[in-house]
């Protein structure tokens, strides 16, 4: 059966599947018709966006609960719950929308967050034992957010070199001011490398910035 | 210190940004305590993609247009 040339992507989008390295993401226009492309930029720097406002969120998570206002198990609960959605959320980013999504990368997903959750326990129960500072928690917490942005990193990478269109591809470049990690500059330094060589995306910890990480994703030729 | 009630805790979520019906989700299943080992729940995929895209919509960050798509299909408040 042929596939069709058009899927269902994130509301607003969607899917063009004749562009080069999987697909693009398209506007739809107000009378329902194909519009521009949506740059790769843009897709980028909501996912970004989205990351920079769950960290704030789990950071205030938290310090809600090292003052008490909510229990470590309503803490941990609620950081599941977030990360979860995150972690969906961004992977349906990089793929090209949900119904992009195959069993592949759902279960990515699930043995990523697994094995958050099991920092997350220790992290509630740090809490719990009053073993952490308000900061501590909140700077803690806020390395979980970044990790998300990886998510869409790493899809949109695994989606390129799929394609089999591209033998190269790239770090950065990086934002070039102070709070740019050494690793992320030394991978930046590297220039164009073989497909699959950086062995690593933006945000997935890897480098010294760990969640932090705000290099864009990785660009392929 | 004792600890916040229930009601004081659903504020506090969602307070937080978190949806009010997850909210209430997430408090009743902490009465547990701390899980102290990792456990997936077993959810169907459907779910996942509506609560990834619910979550979605309910940022700050994402354009009013695409909340307005969202909330038109049912996935989301406006």
């Amino acid at each position: 059966m042929p596939q069709p040339k058009f899927k269902q992507a994130p509301p607003g989008y969607v899917w063009d599947t004749r562009m080069a390295g999987g697909g693009r993401y398209r506007h739809i226009l107000a009378d329902g018709g194909l519009g521009k492309m949506v740059s790769v930029n843009d897709i980028a720097a909501q996912s970004q966006k989205l990351a920079d406002v769950l960290s704030d969120r789990l950071a205030g998570l938290a310090q809600d609960a090292a003052e008490g206002k909510i229990t470590p198990a309503v803490f941990q609960q609620a950081m599941k719950s977030e990360l979860r959605n995150a972690y969906n959320a961004n992977a349906a980013l990089g793929k090209g929308g949900v119904n992009q999504m195959t069993a592949v990368e759902w279960g990515r997903n699930g043995g990523l967050l697994q094995s958050e959750y099991q920092h997350l326990a220790k992290f509630a129960q740090d809490i719990a034992d009053g073993e952490i500072t308000v900061a501590q928690a909140r700077a803690r917490a806020k390395l979980y957010g970044g990790k998300a942005y990886s998510r869409y990193t790493d899809e949109d990478a695994r989606r390129k070199r799929e394609s089999g269109e591209y033998t190269q591809e790239r770090w950065g470049p990086t934002a070039g001011d102070d709070a740019v990690c050494v690793d992320c500059e030394a991978l930046a330094a590297r220039g164009w490398v073989p497909i699959g060589a950086l062995g690593t995306t933006p945000g997935a910890g890897d480098t010294q910035c760990l969640g932090n990480c705000r290099c864009p994703p990785l660009s392929f030729r | 210190m004792p600890d916040p009630t229930r009601e004081q805790q659903v504020r506090v979520l969602v307070r937080a940004g978190i949806m009010p019906s997850e909210a209430e989700r997430i408090v009743d299943k902490a009465e547990g305590g701390i899980e102290p080992l990792a456990i997936l729940e077993d959810q169907s995929v459907e779910l996942q993609a509506e609560r990834a895209l619910s979550w979605w919509a309910y940022q700050d960050s994402v354009p009013h247009r695409f909340k307005r798509l969202l909330s038109a299909r049912g996935y989301a408040p406006a």
